[in-house]
């Protein structure tokens, strides 16, 4: 089993409208995952437990979750289930200061962030190496795979929290590597941790991201689990099969605008739209497209959370209505004259640089804010509201005029 | 456009002037009140009107047209590349007060609108503000604001530009509402301090689980810490009992030390003293034996005294003859009763005769003749043949029914025949002879059929017998009690008790025998007697003196001492015993003990102190299972505790509230300063122009004293050395040329859209010469722009300028 980015005790974004009964059950998530990862291991009675880092979602990790962990991997440790850890960015813990099981059948490897080997035999004493490192720091700049040693006679698997190098520098902080330098190990196998969206770097020889174990805002979307790598002991081909644990998932649904729509049958078509994508419990965001034909009334009605709650009614499995994006998709209602003029007004006042200097005074005050700002995204959105504030009250002059 | 041309009809205090202009810079010189203000006013309600009465010029209207005068106007001719317009205004009665309006463009009356619409359409009161400058209009410059000036820059912009300029500043508003530089109210600020207190929250909540090892590794400690106290208090335990055992045995050894001055030596013979206790014995046995003895002498000897000896032996030898007398009175009694018996039977089986004797004599002698009479007649009767009859009968029947012979039959049946008549014909002859019976038993009640008088006879003489027999008996009885009686009397003294049978006389005399003989046996026993008490009392003596000499070999005077002496060995033993088990007991401590006896506070004192720290001790060990308590507990709240989960969720719902709160604030920002950029570039920009020339000219009209012009919602000024001032802190002179400065800014900037000169009406009255200079240098170049037409009563500035002066006379 290939798990990781447990991030226990992690909070939820974007859910302090939630009645509390309500969060405290979606909070529970996460250890709901984490357990149900480990019974899919017990259940499958499965060699090897690969955890790839960020089980914690901090290097202070609670008692609580310390001890629910330990708890949770001794239940592996009693069947005699092997487990190979590595500490990632968010719980380069030192070792000493854990709770870990105290059996040859858990291993943390490279706990002093080197590269280490740790070999074993499987139930039917096929052997196996697992090679990895653990963070004792919340970043490692250095290539890493470069200490990774040559692949030897047994069925090997990397194990690793890191991120792709990218272009940004600031960003190749996580042992940034490359799918070709991993390549070339020529392992069996790579586990990885630290991108939470599942994905497979390469098909054979297989270097995969497990993704994290739950959803915990917006944009971590979709089924949420862990993979059961099946190793044929002969051509020591790996087969993967994912398996979903997260309880919970977050979904983002798309309703697009072309006209100006009654209340009733805008609350229709959002309701429409998200239960055709609810098939277990979710926690929906919602994007209006074409947000400008929406009245001031149906404006604010969207961006009430409370109003979302009351939508939720209408959704099966508990499911949830907890985000609301509104885009424009069209140009803004001006004169040929003056929408020149304001276009590139538009072009000038959403450069970058602009808008750092209007955040300047904010962004002084809050190193939080610094660090959103830094993301594109959240750039993104806020062009998106600004040019949806923008037209939606030019449609409004345009109406006022028209109608006069 | 340039306005060429003046030409007054009738305007105030103008009549029928005419004033040419140069197209750049023109100077109007006159003294006060010669017209100069006239001349602007006449200007500026050509163009928009007369009588426009405003707010915000009203210093215009104070130059009331001269009504009375008709027609009222004039004319003013503007030229531009398109070619001449000339504007004529005139007022007659009837006419609407503004005046009625003609425009020509090279001669041809073209609409309004062809000349305003490249004006921008503007109004008067936009002209009067922006195009002419007067005392009273710089005094205004406190009024300035960005929005004012902004509105009218983008009056030449975009359409709806107040509308949007609306919007700019809600946008700029709501973004203010959001987030203040230096604020606490608005929301982001707020999450701002929110977010800093959680972090330090947090901070603290941090530790959780450092907090949850420390505690585990002093729950660890404290432990080990209870191990040793508690291997600690059980030797202090031991020790203590060590001493509470030696304390004990110290009682113990005190008394077998006690017990060891108790000992003395004991001579005693335990076989002398049973010897003597069975002398002692002995002799209270023989003691008793001669007592006994003597007691029975004492009897033996009064038992012997008896008096009347031979009279109670001469009692006793009549036994035989009252035993004699015994059996005679039976027998006599015996007769009586036997005789009495018989008459008894007389009476009951023969009555007649008993009936007979009890008759007289005579009487007897008759019934007997009576009787022989009746007894011959009686002779005849014979019942012979009745018997036979009966006989015959029964034989004849016999034979005529049991035998089969027919003629026996016969012959049975004769003869039963024959035996019936027999016995009838007997019975009639029987009947005849009963009658002469019946009249004897009426006489003497005596049947003569029944009774046999003559036997009758004899039993009547045998009762006459029976009756003296009995008499004869009875006197013999009589006697015989008479002789017994005296008998009895003569005993009487000698038992003293009555009697009443003979058996008890014969027990009486029994017992009288027995005395005699007792006495007889004493008198035998008294000597034998005697010998053995005289044989006790002489073992007595023996003994006594056995006993005598055993008590003086052991010492003792009686045998309460001997047994006192007894019982004091027996009590040394004892306490030989006790000793000898203490000592056993104390064996290994004795040598301790002895130390100790010596000085036994110090053992308590010792007891004491251990006592003290194992009170000491266990106090500790309580303490420490409280902490020990208290420390688990706190783990388990800990590991229990989602505090560290929660704290961070507040946080990041904080966070994710200041990021939504950001954005809002950010997008109402971008949007304000989006829409601000669009209505500067669909103004040709000429705002931040603007304000550029402003400052340049300010500089400039400072002698380079102000360096800046901050116009936002209030104008204010930084000066050379960085100082910042609002405008009411200002000399009136730079308050005039800072409005100066913005003004002419301003319109140099519209200058492309709306070709109108500026008036300046004396607006330099204030100025000294050094700013005069400034400004003249100013105008100079403003000129080159823009028509500037100066109205001044100055000859100085006049010469400064260096052109020609239109002169205003006052007319006549």
């Amino acid at each position: 089993m290939h798990l990781a980015d447990a991030h226990l005790d992690s909070p939820f974004q974007g859910l302090s409208f939630l009645p509390s009964n309500e969060f405290n059950n979606i909070k529970q998530s996460t250890q709901k995952s984490f357990t149900k990862a480990i019974d899919t291991a017990l259940d499958k009675n499965v060699d090897l437990v690969l955890i790839a880092g960020d089980t914690f979602d901090s290097v202070h990790p609670s008692p609580q979750s310390q001890l629910f962990f330990n708890r949770e991997l001794k239940r592996l440790t009693d069947q005699k289930i092997q487990v190979v850890m590595i500490l990632g960015n968010h719980d380069y813990l030192n070792p000493d200061e854990m709770i870990l099981p105290q059996t040859p059948y858990f291993k943390l490897l490279g706990s002093n962030e080197e590269v280490e080997e740790f070999k074993s035999k499987t139930k039917i004493d096929f052997p196996y190496t697992v090679v990895g490192f653990s963070y004792q720091h919340n970043h490692i700049e250095t290539n890493k795979i470069s200490e990774f040693p040559k692949k030897g006679d047994n069925f090997t698997i990397g194990l690793m929290h890191a991120g792709a190098k990218t272009t940004a520098n600031y960003q190749n902080v996580y042992a940034p590597f490359t799918t070709t330098e991993i390549r070339n190990l020529n392992y069996d196998y790579f586990a990885l941790g630290h991108i939470h969206l599942r994905q497979t770097l390469n098909e054979d020889p297989a270097i995969v991201y497990s993704g994290n174990l739950q959803g915990r805002h917006i944009n971590e979307q979709g089924a949420k689990g862990v993979y059961i790598g099946t190793v044929d002991e002969t051509t020591k081909k790996v087969s993967l099969d994912f398996i979903e644990t997260a309880p919970i998932i977050w979904q983002m649904v798309v309703l697009t605008l072309d006209q100006e729509i009654s209340q009733n049958d805008f609350i229709k078509r959002i309701i429409e739209v998200l239960t055709k994508e609810n098939n277990q419990k979710t926690l929906f965001g919602l994007t209006i497209k074409g947000a400008q034909y929406l009245s001031e009334k149906e404006l604010e009605l969207v961006k009430d959370s409370d109003y979302w709650l009351q939508l939720s009614n209408s959704l099966n499995f508990d499911s949830r209505l907890v985000k609301v994006y509104l885009t424009n998709n069209e140009k803004l209602q001006l004169r040929t004259a003056d929408k020149e003029a304001f276009d590139q007004a538009e072009s000038e006042t959403f450069e970058l640089d602009k808008i750092y200097s209007l955040a300047n005074d904010l962004s002084k005050k809050s190193d939080y804010v610094a660090e959103i700002l830094k993301k594109s995204e959240f750039i993104d959105e806020v062009k998106e509201l600004a040019q949806v504030k923008l037209g939606q009250k030019l449609k409004d002059i345009d109406d006022e005029v028209n109608s006069n | 456009m340039k306005l060429t041309q003046i030409k007054i009809i009738h305007f105030g205090k103008l009549n029928n002037v005419t004033f040419n202009l140069n197209k750049d810079l023109t100077i109007f010189l006159g003294a006060n009140e010669a017209g100069k203000s006239t001349t602007v006013a006449f200007v500026k309600q050509v163009l928009f009107g007369f009588h426009l009465r405003t707010n915000k010029s009203p210093f215009f209207e104070d130059y009331q047209p001269l009504d009375h005068v008709s027609p009222m106007g004039g004319s003013l001719t503007f030229e531009d590349t398109d070619g001449t317009f000339i504007l004529s205004r005139l007022y007659a009665k009837g006419d609407p007060k503004k005046g009625v309006l003609n425009v020509s463009l090279n001669d041809q009356e073209v609409p309004e609108s062809v000349f305003f619409d490249r004006i921008q359409n503007i109004d008067g009161s936009f002209y009067t503000d922006s195009f002419i400058f007067n005392q009273d209009m710089m005094r205004e410059v406190n009024g300035l604001s960005q929005a004012e000036l902004m509105e009218q820059i983008y009056f030449l912009g975009a359409s709806q530009s107040h509308k949007l300029l609306d919007l700019r500043d809600e946008f700029s508003n709501n973004a203010q509402k959001l987030f203040k530089k230096s604020g606490r109210k608005p929301v982001i600020n707020q999450l701002i301090t929110q977010i800093q207190a959680q972090k330090e929250i947090l901070a603290q909540t941090d530790s959780e689980f450092k907090d949850y090892r420390e505690l585990e590794e002093k729950l660890i400690q404290e432990k080990e810490k209870l191990k040793k106290l508690q291997t600690d208090l059980v030797e202090l335990n031991k020790e203590d009992q060590k001493i509470s055992l030696l304390m004990q045995k110290l009682t113990n050894f005190k008394q077998y030390q006690q017990l060891k001055e108790e000992l003395q030596p004991v001579s005693f013979s335990k076989d002398s003293y049973e010897k003597a206790q069975s002398i002692q014995n002995k002799i209270s046995d023989l003691t008793a034996d001669i007592n006994n003895l003597e007691k029975q002498l004492d009897e033996i000897k009064n038992s012997t005294e008896l008096s009347n000896k031979d009279k109670i032996q001469a009692l006793v030898d009549h036994k035989a003859e009252v035993l004699h007398w015994e059996s005679e009175s039976k027998d006599l009694r015996r007769q009586i009763e036997t005789t009495k018996k018989d008459l008894e039977s007389y009476e009951k089986f023969q009555p007649e005769a008993v009936k007979l004797s009890k008759l007289s004599s005579e009487t007897q002698a008759k019934l007997k003749d009576d009787y022989q009479a009746l007894k011959t007649q009686k002779q005849e009767n014979n019942n012979l043949p009745g018997i036979l009859s009966l006989i015959f009968l029964v034989a004849g029947l016999f034979s005529a029914i049991a035998i089969n012979n027919l003629f026996v039959r016969f012959l049975g049946i004769m003869i039963a025949l024959g035996g019936l008549g027999l016995f009838v014909w007997t019975k009639q002859t029987n009947t005849k002879k009963s009658q002469k019976d019946q009249e004897f038993i009426e006489k003497y009640g005596l049947d003569p059929k029944v009774v046999d008088l003559n036997n009758l006879w004899n039993e009547v003489v045998q009762i006459e017998s029976k009756k003296q027999t009995l008499s004869q008996l009875e006197q013999d009885q009589a006697s015989l009690n008479e002789k017994i009686q005296s008998f009895v009397q003569e005993l009487y003294p000698f038992t003293q008790k009555h009697v009443q049978t003979f058996s008890d006389i014969v027990n009486q005399l029994n017992s009288l025998q027995k005395l005699i003989d007792q006495n007889n046996l004493s008198k035998q026993h008294l000597n034998d007697v005697a010998v053995h008490l005289q044989e006790k009392k002489n073992q007595l003596a023996k003994n006594k003196i056995d006993l005598s000499n055993l008590f003086t070999a052991s010492k003792v005077t009686n045998f309460a001492e001997f047994s006192k002496l007894k019982q004091k060995a027996e009590e040394q033993v004892q306490l030989k015993l006790r000793i000898d088990a203490l000592q056993n007991d104390l064996q290994d401590d004795l040598t301790q003990l002895e130390k100790i006896a010596k000085d036994p506070d110090e053992l308590a004192e010792n007891k004491a102190q251990i006592e003290k720290q194992i009170s000491q001790k266990q106090d500790q060990i309580n303490d420490l299972h409280a902490e020990s308590a208290k420390l688990e507990n706190q783990m388990n709240v800990l590991a229990n505790s989602d505090r560290y989960f929660a704290e961070k969720q507040k946080l990041t719902d904080l966070e994710t509230s200041l990021t939504e709160n950001v954005k809002e604030y950010l997008a109402n920002l971008l949007t304000s300063n989006w829409i601000a950029r669009g209505l500067d570039l669909a103004s040709n920009e000429r705002f931040p122009k603007m304000l550029e020339d402003a400052k340049k000219y300010f500089n400039l009209l400072t002698g380079g004293r102000y360096v800046d012009i901050q116009l936002d919602k209030k104008l204010k000024v930084k000066r050379k050395d960085g100082k910042k001032f609002d405008v009411e802190y200002l000399s009136r002179g730079t308050s005039e040329q800072l409005y100066f400065a913005l003004k002419l800014a301003f319109v140099e900037q519209v200058a492309d859209k709306i070709a109108l000169p500026i008036l300046i009406d004396d607006a330099f009255v204030n100025f000294d010469m050094q700013r005069t200079n400034y400004i003249v240098r100013l105008l100079e170049e403003l000129a080159n722009k823009t028509q500037v037409l100066i109205f001044t009563a100055r000859q100085d500035l006049v010469d400064s300028l260096a052109i020609e002066p239109v002169r205003i006379e006052k007319e006549q």
